[in-house]
């Protein structure tokens, strides 16, 4: 069969068997990672988990040890940086302190050799991407951090590569500047419809931002998903424990477990029912996973369903409540909406008794 | 308030003691007297003098050959070496350094005479050449050290944006590396300069026959008394110290000005 066919496009980035060792150390797992043409990708980890060493790859900065990186279709493994059709945003920006801003945008396009008129109206363009057509005459040190960095996007896109890297590039900015501009590279993505491959540890700009994310621990890729699968269906102990709050309770998975409503014993805490995405064929230590707001908390009552919590400490965070409860030896985490507190347990205090309970496609277990 | 006063009396001490033999060297140039010890009137006397001293003049053209070819090569040099430190943070770095200002420490007048046997165990004849590659184990540290200081201070990135957006490591030395790097340069450019220009100890042991330079010229000259266009020739060293410093100077307060307007 002809698998050929002239409407299928090559991914923006393909990676096979991709893998980088320093001294000895695997720094890099060998990987596979498909990204899609116009994709928002973001790679996410703590630091130290190899996706700068990963982004260092696709850019070219880095040899891999084995494997192949693959852009539009066509094997760029050998291919120096310079001729990659792809650029970066540098976490410092990397702006030529000699040059100005627009000679800064434009520099790609002078040394490709792109004719005068056609370099300027297209770094004209590309300031005005970013909103700063008036300040082209600027130096770089007479800029503002989040001036800097638009001004680094537009040298970025200006030559409108297939592929733009980002290396944590809202780290230098305050809090509110990063909000503004995470809505801001996501405009600006969608705008010039490029892929874009953000690499950061900050799991709220993943989510916020992302129509895919690699969540990487230690050299690994623990799951790949679109952001509400990631948050909602976390498919390692890893992913659940890095994004948001999560609930890790150990227990055992019976063999020849499987399915939507799968029953577990958790020490101290009793029977409780969760989804298993796949089926052991013989007994396994398990964890449970479920998030503080999946859980329902309702008063102690005589026969009420769900396992007894005691209120160990109750925060007050404005548009909910977090407690803490201790079950059986364990902590258990769960948040309350401040609707919900006011209306269903207005009194409650510390050292009361709740009973604990959710749905069973509200919890995960995964094998560990 | 006293110990102001003090300080301030000591800074203008400095000051005059730095400055009176310059002022000398000038007034004297223009003495009618013949000699140092006293002042009878204006003359251009000596400044005509100096020109017509066809052996002085030689010494100055050496002078000024030798010292044009140490600063370019050292400069040249210590470009690679800083760009190559700044980057380089394996084993050995230190080691490296060290050998770079090794001979800050050595006395000049060892490598002298380490110079000179070398030359003449491989029979290359003392001349230009020899003078140069002298001058070359004096300026370069200095040279060398000057740019890192300037190399280190740049952003690590900055090449590899460049080599991003499509540089050959060629365009990344000449459109970034060079541009950043240029107050750098003229200052090691200036210093190697200065040093091969008045060295008198490595010049000694390497000048040969023919090369001798301007500052061996005045010392030698002592034997038989100065003369006062020795004199004239200060000034217009100083005169011409004065002019590339104000050059450098004002390009660099230029630059400052104009960065800080817009």
């Amino acid at each position: 069969m002809n698998t050929q066919t002239t409407s299928t496009i090559a991914p923006a980035v393909e990676i096979q068997g991709l893998s980088k060792e320093f001294a000895g150390h695997l720094a890099v797992q060998p990987l596979d990672l498909t990204i899609g043409d116009n994709e928002f990708f973001s790679i996410l980890g703590p630091s130290g988990c190899g996706k700068t060493t990963l982004m260092r790859m696709i850019t070219g900065f880095e040899a891999p040890s084995s494997g192949r990186v693959l852009l539009g279709g066509a094997d760029v493994t050998a291919v120096p940086t310079r001729n990659r059709d792809l650029n970066m945003l540098f976490q410092s920006y990397a702006l030529f302190p000699h040059l100005t801003v627009f000679e800064n945008v434009a520099f790609e396009l002078r040394v490709r050799r792109v004719a005068k008129d056609e370099a300027n109206r297209r770094t004209r363009e590309a300031l005005e991407l970013v909103r700063l057509g008036h300040l082209g005459d600027r130096k770089p040190d007479q800029l503002s951090g989040g001036q800097r960095q638009r001004v680094a996007l537009a040298r970025a896109v200006v030559s409108r590569p297939k592929v733009v890297l980002l290396d944590e590039p809202l780290g230098a900015l305050d809090q509110q500047l990063r909000k503004e501009m995470q809505y801001e590279l996501k405009r600006m993505q969608r705008e010039v419809g490029i892929t874009f491959i953000y690499v950061t540890h900050d799991q709220e700009e993943a989510l916020t931002m992302s129509d895919r994310i690699a969540v990487m621990s230690e050299g690994v890729v623990q799951q790949v998903a679109g952001p509400e699968d990631i948050y909602n269906r976390p498919e390692t102990r890893f992913v659940a424990g890095f994004i948001g709050s999560c609930n890790l309770l150990d227990t055992t998975v019976p063999e020849g477990a499987a399915g939507d409503e799968v029953e577990v014993v958790v020490d101290g805490a009793g029977t409780v029912r969760g989804v298993l995405g796949e089926t052991v064929t013989s007994e396994r230590p398990g964890t449970l996973l479920v998030r503080p707001e999946r859980i329902e908390v309702r008063p102690d009552a005589p026969g009420a369903a769900g396992i007894a919590g005691v209120v160990e400490t109750l925060t007050f965070l404005g548009e909910e409540w977090h407690l803490h409860l201790l079950v059986g030896g364990l902590t258990v985490k769960a948040s309350l909406s401040s609707l919900a507190k006011e209306r269903d347990l207005p009194g409650l205090s510390m050292g009361d008794t709740l009973r604990l309970s959710w749905r069973p496609q509200d919890a995960r277990i995964v094998i560990r | 308030m006293t110990v102001d006063r003090v300080v301030n009396g000591i800074a203008r001490g400095v000051f005059v003691f730095l400055y009176i033999p310059i002022a000398a060297v000038i007034v004297y140039s223009f003495n009618a007297a013949g000699t140092n010890t006293r002042f009878e009137g204006l003359t251009l006397q000596w400044y005509v003098e100096l020109f017509q001293d066809a052996a002085l003049m030689q010494t100055l053209q050496t002078s000024a050959i030798v010292a044009v070819i140490t600063a370019t090569v050292a400069t040249a040099i210590g470009i690679m070496f800083a760009l190559g430190l700044a980057r380089y943070r394996g084993r050995g770095r230190a080691s490296l350094l060290a050998l770079i200002a090794l001979p800050l420490i050595v006395p000049e007048i060892v490598l002298g005479v380490a110079m000179l046997s070398v030359f003449s165990a491989t029979k290359i004849p003392l001349g230009i050449l020899t003078l140069v590659l002298g001058h070359l184990i004096v300026s370069l540290p200095l040279a060398t050290l000057v740019l890192m200081s300037s190399a280190a201070m740049l952003d690590p990135s900055l090449p590899e944006a460049a080599t991003d957006l499509g540089c050959t490591p060629w365009q990344t030395f000449t459109r970034v590396y060079f541009p950043l790097l240029r107050p750098a340069v003229v200052a090691a450019w200036l210093l190697s300069f200065t040093t091969s220009f008045s060295n008198i100890v490595m010049s000694t042991f390497l000048s040969g026959v023919g090369s001798t330079t301007l500052p061996l010229k005045i010392y030698s000259s002592l034997k038989t008394g100065l003369t006062p266009s020795i004199n004239a020739l200060g000034a217009l060293l100083i005169l011409l110290t004065l002019v590339i410093v104000l050059l450098v100077g004002v390009s660099q307060m230029r630059r400052i000005l104009v960065e800080s307007r817009s």
